[in-house]
């Protein structure tokens, strides 16, 4: 059943989803649909993106058993998705690898993108330098300021930085600029959008060009047990929710026990959050139906969270889906349980990992030690947090 | 079927609730327009910027000027659509604590200084889904409006909101762009009541759109580019033609009369400017909006006859 691929009819999950956009962009819009369809399963095109993912990207990514950290916490053994050891150092390479061959495909000259922490910038300006094309990247001057390193390397790799300074300078921000940069360059312009999120066909697309990293877990749990054996616990951060709709979506309905982690900021009850699915409601927002973190009147509030790359007041609309359907667990992790598994798995296993990634580690840290040894727990660690080293030191010194 | 659209038009245009869901002001409105043989103004004012008050002022300035609609602006935190004039107003309104129970009491005061002109809102579609398209659609209509303008609202996932509008009276008016195909066209055309709004250029409102579109800038004394013409050819062909003539609508990066002047050429029944007047606004001292916004409009209205 899962190996099927489900196509959302109308670009729908559930009620979520659809296609909220400006008219001129329909037509752009309907372009990469048709074209994503049509590459997306010609042999030629699945074996040059496969070849990249393994030569260039560094794929499959290991399956790697936390024992240390297993061991510090006593309960189920945890295992960590290698998402971080690909190449960029995070998830992202595999969508834009995919969508950057497919922008190719379709002829177009010059690519765009959006990013929050910088990850998926860098993962397209890589993308972009490999496959020798142009790229731009918007990026809220807030987030520039917050993830330094990241600017510098796009800088490096080729791609345009184009800082934006409306509304609260972050992720939904930089989204709504490289929106409005479309809107007045449909003809020769990809816009290469980095979650799973936005209009269709980009959260099923997104979704399927990362569902390899649930594939892949399927695969490694199964043979590290000896055959046909699953997972009792994964978990996933999500912020727009790209790396966890990837992790997810091939293991919905295999009895493994998915658990999504938003961030919960400052706390719950403080406003200074970004836990979309455990507080928001219903909105329109980016050209989809879904989950969105709102006044009473419909205006976007502001988020909070001390990982840039989960600050966006919306999440994928399959998520959303996946909320109400019951199929996946969506909870939380504040800024300091995730600064604390940050710190935990640097100093127990020598992995340092992604402040994203740090809120599914907490998810673990908290659910382990009421675990059976003999239960699993796979935490798609989504990144590396070289990025997120400064950041935390000055969480630590209590800056935040 | 071409003599059931005649009745459909009649009806509209007789405003009589026929289920074409035209309030009537607006219908009324151009079937005087095209009774006198002349076009159409439609200005925008983003209510609460950079007050409340001056925004009222300039509806004054304005109706006064000669403008055949009004478009009132509610703000949106995230207007996509929107270039950096616009965005720059709504973040200003919403600064000044703007509400939706306070825009509906600006445009009710509105309305009963002025019980003829027709009154479009003009917002985003998460502020109407927000409230429920159903209690949205009456909220407006009672506050004495008479037409919907929703940039994010593609027609495909319209239904809803189209139906509430309906139940309402209220016009809907979609947005065409000079890149949407024929079949396309036909279907935003049937979605439209009121007017059609075509888009004229590549682009965010208030600039001019992108590469192409600048290079059209360059290459002469217009910044109209050729394609936004044949777009407004291409919509009277298919959406304004005698069978069901729903006006045509013209706007984005309209800002002075010689840009009104060669969209009317091309057969625009009606020009919508929007960003000029928000910088307009903001930079007129409070007791000025009025009377720079009524000068400004009657040169773009004095555009509109001209050259009919």
């Amino acid at each position: 059943m899962n190996s099927r691929r489900r196509y959302p009819k109308n670009g729908r999950f559930g009620e979520f989803g659809g296609r909220y956009i400006p008219e001129t962009l329909v037509p752009p819009v309907e372009e990469l649909e048709e074209s994503y369809l049509r590459f997306r399963d010609d042999p030629s095109f699945k074996a040059e993106l496969g070849a990249y993912l393994k030569n260039y990207a560094g794929r499959p990514t290991p399956l790697y058993h936390a024992k240390n950290l297993s061991d510090e916490l006593g309960g189920a053994r945890i295992y960590l998705k290698r998402e971080d050891l690909l190449h960029g150092g995070a998830h992202k390479i595999n969508n834009t690898l995919g969508q950057a061959l497919l922008a190719k495909r379709m002829g177009k000259r010059r690519v765009i993108a959006e990013t929050g922490a910088g990850q998926h910038g860098v993962a397209t300006a890589m993308a972009c330098a490999a496959l020798g094309m142009r790229s731009e990247v918007y990026m809220g001057s807030t987030d520039m300021a917050r993830q330094r390193p990241n600017v510098l390397r796009m800088e490096m790799l080729g791609a345009a930085m184009r800082p934006v300074d409306s509304g609260s300078r972050t992720l939904k921000d930089a989204i709504n600029e490289a929106i409005r940069d479309w809107i007045a360059n449909v003809g020769d312009t990809y816009y290469l959008l980095g979650s799973a999120v936005g209009p269709h066909p980009y959260p099923v697309m997104v979704r399927d060009f990362q569902r390899v990293i649930g594939d892949e877990i399927r695969r490694q749990v199964a043979r590290q047990s000896g055959g046909g054996g699953t997972a009792d616990v994964v978990i996933a951060c999500v912020g727009g929710g790209s790396n966890a709709i990837g992790t997810f979506y091939p293991l919905a309905g295999t009895g493994t026990r998915l658990v999504g982690i938003e961030a919960a900021g400052r706390g719950l009850g403080t406003g200074m959050h970004a836990a979309t699915l455990s507080a928001g409601r219903r909105g329109v927002l980016h050209g989809m139906m879904t989950y969105l973190l709102q006044d009473a009147e419909g205006q976007i509030t502001e988020t909070h969270s001390v990982s840039a790359g989960l600050d966006y007041p919306g999440v994928g609309p399959e998520h959303a889906h996946y909320k109400e359907t019951g199929a996946v667990s969506y909870r939380s992790a504040t800024d300091a349980e995730a600064v604390d598994a940050f710190m935990r798995l640097t100093r127990t296993e020598g992995i340092i990992p992604a402040l994203e990634s740090s809120h599914a580690i907490a998810e673990a840290v908290k659910i382990a030690p009421q675990m059976k040894r003999a239960e699993r727990i796979v935490v798609t660690l989504s990144g590396r947090g070289d990025k997120d080293v400064e950041e935390v030191q000055r969480y630590l010194a209590g800056g935040r | 079927m071409q003599a059931a659209g005649k009745e459909r038009e009649e009806g509209r245009r007789a405003g009589d609730g026929d289920g074409s869901g035209s309030s009537g002001r607006i219908a009324s409105k151009f079937a005087e327009l095209r009774a006198r043989n002349e076009r159409g103004l439609v200005t925008y004012a983003m209510t609460g910027f950079p007050s409340e008050r001056a925004s009222v002022s300039a509806v004054s300035g304005m109706i006064r000027g000669g403008a055949d609609v009004i478009e009132l602006g509610f703000p949106f935190s995230d207007p996509l659509a929107d270039g950096p004039a616009i965005q720059e107003a709504s973040s200003g309104a919403l600064g000044r604590g703007a509400t939706f129970e306070g825009f509906l009491r600006t445009a009710s005061r509105i309305r009963r200084a002025n019980r003829d002109v027709p009154l479009v809102l003009m917002t985003y579609t998460n502020i109407l889904y927000n409230l429920g398209y159903d209690r949205a659609a009456s909220m407006i209509s009672d506050a004495g409006i008479d037409g919907i303008i929703l940039p994010d609202m593609a027609a495909d996932e319209s239904a809803p909101y189209v139906a509430a509008a309906r139940r309402c009276g209220l016009d809907t008016i979609f947005l065409a762009s000079p890149n949407t195909p024929a079949g396309r066209l036909r279907r935003i055309a049937s979605l439209s009541t009121g007017f059609l709004y075509m888009v004229a250029v590549y682009g965010t409102t208030g600039v001019r759109g992108g590469r192409a579109g600048r290079r059209a800038g360059k290459a002469g004394s217009s910044s109209v580019a050729g394609y936004a013409l044949d777009a407004i050819r291409r919509a009277k062909r298919t959406a304004g033609r005698p069978r069901t003539r729903l006006p045509i609508g013209v706007g984005f990066g309209i800002s002075s009369p010689a840009d009104v002047r060669q969209y009317v050429g091309a057969g625009a029944d009606a020009i919508i400017v929007g960003s000029a007047y928000t910088k307009i606004i903001k930079e007129s001292a409070p007791r000025d909006v009025e009377k720079n916004v009524s000068a400004f409009t009657r040169r773009l209205k004095a555009a509109t006859r001209g050259a009919s």
